[in-house]
């Protein structure tokens, strides 16, 4: 609840810091504003798809349920926001490079994950209890095949901006436009676990009921 | 490991007498690539065209080798005589590579029909499709598997697998693309892609086989 609260106020302020306070970009203008949005969705999917990942490990190991809620909850919101990314991607790629898409590195390692995890939810939604072992290994799988997505489209070709935010060398962003930014990333975290313990909450309630009729 | 081999040569075995997975396999990657073609794919999409064909005919046929063993019951069967689960994985797997590999040699051969390509004598092809056929069959054999039980397993199969797939089916077009020009060029980069792609799979299903397949 208290997650619920503090994201609902997290996310309007950053927006509102995103539009107005942010200063303008020197090369692309107004457009960039939508990094403040896009760039914290894509922290928030990948890590919620490592989430997965590693609870899906922990399910084949110890067998214990709340780690199968885990990995499915966590896949699911990571989802979302991954299809936030592909959303505001295009939106920002248009008036900047002027295509909605390219098959750059980023750009097809994200689409091909996000179909990952379509199967995956459908693999979940179509075989419910016996699935979940499936659907643990498919986590698994479509987690380490990131970096070979990844290094199977640069060894074609590559268009997206080089990483001016997550480099070994440090953020190259200046300083005002980094703390907003950091301050939305903070904001849409707080929503992924906000999110992520509602639907454990009602996963347990679903398993608790399901389980009381003869 | 003696188990591996009976089961490779029962697999064959049925499939020789059975012919009704290799001919229908074949007669879809010829069917695809023919319909491409007639669409208006010329040479330049022809690498891709291959290794998207061999991709979806593998989301399609695969799960032919599992639903023998579920029809009746086999698994069990298997099981009881002390099938390890893993030797059970490599064995389809195996017997899947003979089967793909046979649909990719006529795919390769109407490819360069269709589309209107020679095929210069480089060495590193052979490699390529070898690794690009074994990348497909280590994860489609693991899938199939997974999904032998599933009462939707012919869509998620290629829902599945089709996304997982999609870096060796990148590398191995990218590659077949660039030995099929005339400068050529190096593909280590693809191959070892491949490989890798190829290990993670099969070393993750002989963890994982018996886990997953179950009745």
């Amino acid at each position: 609840m208290l997650l619920l609260v503090l994201a609902a106020v997290a996310v309007p302020v950053g927006i509102v810091l995103a539009l107005f306070v942010a200063p303008v970009e020197a090369f692309q203008g107004e457009p960039y504003r939508i990094l403040y949005v896009h760039v914290p969705s894509v922290a928030t999917a990948y890590l919620a798809f490592a989430v997965a990942f590693l609870a899906s490990l922990a399910y084949l190991v110890t067998r214990r349920p709340r780690f199968d809620r885990l990995a499915a909850t966590s896949a699911e919101v990571g989802q979302v926001f991954l299809t936030i990314v592909l959303l505001t991607g295009p939106i920002w790629g248009k008036p900047v490079w002027g295509v909605w898409w390219t098959w750059d590195a980023r750009l097809t390692t994200a689409l091909v994950l996000w179909f990952i995890f379509a199967g995956y939810l459908m693999l979940r939604a179509w075989s419910g209890a016996q699935g979940a072992r499936a659907a643990a290994v498919v986590a698994i799988v479509g987690f380490l095949d990131i970096p070979l997505i990844h290094w199977s489209a640069v060894l074609l070709r590559t268009l997206h901006p080089r990483p001016t935010v997550f480099r070994p060398e440090g953020p190259a962003l200046p300083s005002s436009m980094l703390v907003i930014l950091l301050f939305n990333i903070a904001a849409f975290l707080l929503t992924y676990l906000a999110f992520l313990t509602a639907r454990m909450r009602q996963e347990a309630a679903r398993e608790r009921r399901e389980a009381g009729t003869p | 490991m003696s188990g591996f081999w009976a089961l490779l040569r029962k697999d064959l075995l049925v499939e020789s007498r059975a012919r009704d997975l290799l001919p229908s396999m074949a007669v879809l990657a010829l069917l695809l690539l023919a319909v491409t073609g007639a669409a208006g794919v010329g040479a330049p999409g022809a690498p891709a065209m291959l290794w998207v064909t061999v991709a979806v005919t593998c989301a399609l046929g695969l799960l032919r080798s599992f639903q023998q063993e579920t029809d009746r019951d086999q698994l069990h069967g298997l099981r009881l005589a002390g099938v390890d689960p893993a030797v059970l994985y490599l064995a389809k797997a195996a017997a899947n590579f003979v089967v793909v590999a046979t649909v990719e040699i006529i795919a390769l051969g109407a490819v360069t029909v269709f589309f209107g390509i020679s095929i210069p004598p480089r060495p590193a092809l052979p490699a390529v499709l070898l690794l690009g056929t074994s990348s497909l069959v280590a994860s489609g054999t693991l899938l199939g598997g997974m999904l032998a039980a599933s009462r939707m397993r012919e869509v998620l199969l290629p829902v599945l697998l089709l996304p997982l797939s999609a870096p060796a089916v990148i590398a191995a077009a990218g590659a077949t693309a660039r030995l099929l020009s005339p400068e050529g060029g190096s593909v280590a980069g693809e191959i070892g892609l491949l490989l890798a792609f190829t290990t993670l799979f099969v070393a993750v299903a002989v963890l994982v086989f018996e886990h997953v397949v179950e009745e």
